[in-house]
């Protein structure tokens, strides 16, 4: 489906209605011009998801000029990286969140001298991990997610916070925290199988 | 009660999935996940809930400014770097595109036949210029009156002799092992008269391609008038007296 807009006639005294050919509301076609460096799609990516970005690296770094940055940043990558999106295997917000989130952390790394960590969730490699990425766009799911995380005892989403928001292991989590190993393992264990429990269930 | 060979590994299956487990666990987990279908399926499922915990962050509004600036990022934005050549041509058919690149072709091989041109009439002009300096000599030879003269070299390996009949106007001159000069340099003849005044015979320089070098002298006068026959090394372009190193003298 195109964009429908309206704009004035060349002797200014009517409104013509007409087909944007340009810009398509489908984020694959969008991506798709984006790959043949298309700025206008570019932009409306951008109009499209920048706050859901800006939301994520916000919450990661916790500084609004450095979440900027990240956000910037993230949009640049998925210029650069148009051509790797493989529209077939799933929607794009993911796949451009997953970047964000890469992007934060390596700022927040940078920002700590902390040493990069191995992380499943790497951008490059997401697409192979993700088992049916078709459902992930029903966004009551994320809004169920939200609330399962805030309902979590607090300890839990304190652990929950440090590893995935902020890149820390399970020891530097203990370190921290000043928690034994094992308890930081159970409080986090226990926490990501209930999320589990209630994204399988939405 | 059964030992089950996948507990290890499964604990550490939902920190893995957010990457949180430690690096000295993640290697043995994932050599068990490449042989273990059922862990992969539970860590697949992890995964998926990953993604819900990044969209579950609720959305932030942006500053019209960042939005800008991101604009600003981009290629057609940036002072014009892209390849002018690769965009003219990006906007053409293939057929375009070839009659282009022919008749660019077609201009550079033009371009050099024309260069090799000017360098093949450079080489006639000078070897023109040589065979009449020979044809001279020749006709010098044959003249009943002509004598031949032998050089007094001031610089080291120069030899070489003159043909000069002294009631005509010119002379020749042979020399091997003429010593070569800088691009800023040139040799003079000079004409030297009783008087010790000189006057300029001519400019040359030696020859790249044989041995020697032919240097027809011609003069104003007969060469009777005059009683030597000099050379020396000046500026380009020559000088109206000897300014620079004598190299021979010819005494008539």
């Amino acid at each position: 489906m195109n964009f429908r807009h309206y704009i004035f006639s060349r002797d200014q005294t009517k409104l013509i209605r007409y087909n944007n050919p340009v810009i398509p509301t489908d984020d694959n076609k969008l991506i798709a011009q984006v790959a043949q460096g298309n700025e206008r799609a570019f932009l409306a990516i951008y109009d499209r998801y920048a706050s859901r970005v800006y939301g994520l690296t916000l919450r990661i770094l916790g500084n609004d000029m450095l979440a900027e940055e990240a956000t910037q940043d993230t949009f640049l990558k998925l210029w650069s990286r148009a051509r790797q999106y493989l529209a077939d295997q799933g929607p794009l917000l993911p796949w451009l969140l997953t970047i964000a989130r890469r992007v934060a952390l390596d700022r927040l790394r940078l920002e700590n001298r902390r040493p990069t960590l191995s992380d499943s969730n790497d951008p490059e490699n997401v697409w192979q991990t993700i088992p049916d990425l078709e459902t992930l766009s029903d966004e009551s799911r994320w809004r169920s997610m939200y609330f399962a995380v805030q309902t979590l005892h607090p300890d839990q989403r304190k652990v929950i916070d440090l590893a995935y928001y902020q890149g820390l292991s399970q020891s530097e989590i203990a370190e921290v925290l000043g928690w034994p190993l094992g308890t930081v393992k159970t409080r986090l264990h226990a926490a990501l199988e209930k999320l589990r429990e209630v994204w399988n269930e939405t | 009660m059964l030992y089950d060979e996948h507990a290890p590994f499964r604990e550490n299956i939902p920190a893995y999935a957010i990457g949180a487990l430690d690096a000295e666990d993640i290697a043995a987990l994932e050599s068990h996940l490449k042989t273990c279908a059922a862990c992969q399926a539970e860590l697949a499922e992890y995964q998926s809930m990953t993604i819900g915990l990044l969209q579950s962050i609720p959305p932030k509004a942006t500053s019209p400014e960042l939005r800008r600036r991101l604009a600003a990022r981009l290629p057609a934005h940036q002072p014009q770097t892209r390849n002018l050549f690769l965009s003219f041509f990006s906007q053409l058919s293939p057929r375009q595109v070839a009659t282009t690149a022919l008749i660019v072709i077609l201009l550079v091989a033009n371009l050099y036949s024309n260069l090799q041109l000017r360098d093949l009439k450079q080489q006639q002009v000078i070897l023109a210029q040589r065979l009449l300096g020979e044809q001279v000599a020749i006709a010098m030879l044959a003249y009943p009156e002509t004598q031949t003269l032998t050089i007094n070299a001031d610089v080291k390996n120069l030899t070489g002799s003159m043909l000069v009949d002294k009631g005509r106007n010119m002379a020749i001159l042979f020399l091997w092992d003429l010593p070569k000069l800088e691009a800023t340099q040139t040799y003079q003849a000079w004409l030297i008269d009783a008087n010790g005044k000189r006057i300029s015979g001519g400019l040359f320089i030696p020859s790249a391609s044989q041995g020697y070098t032919t240097v027809t002298i011609k003069s104003p006068v007969p060469m009777k008038n005059f009683v030597g026959v000099g050379v020396t090394i000046e500026p380009q372009g020559g000088s109206e007296r000897p300014t620079g190193p004598r190299i021979l003298i010819v005494n008539l």
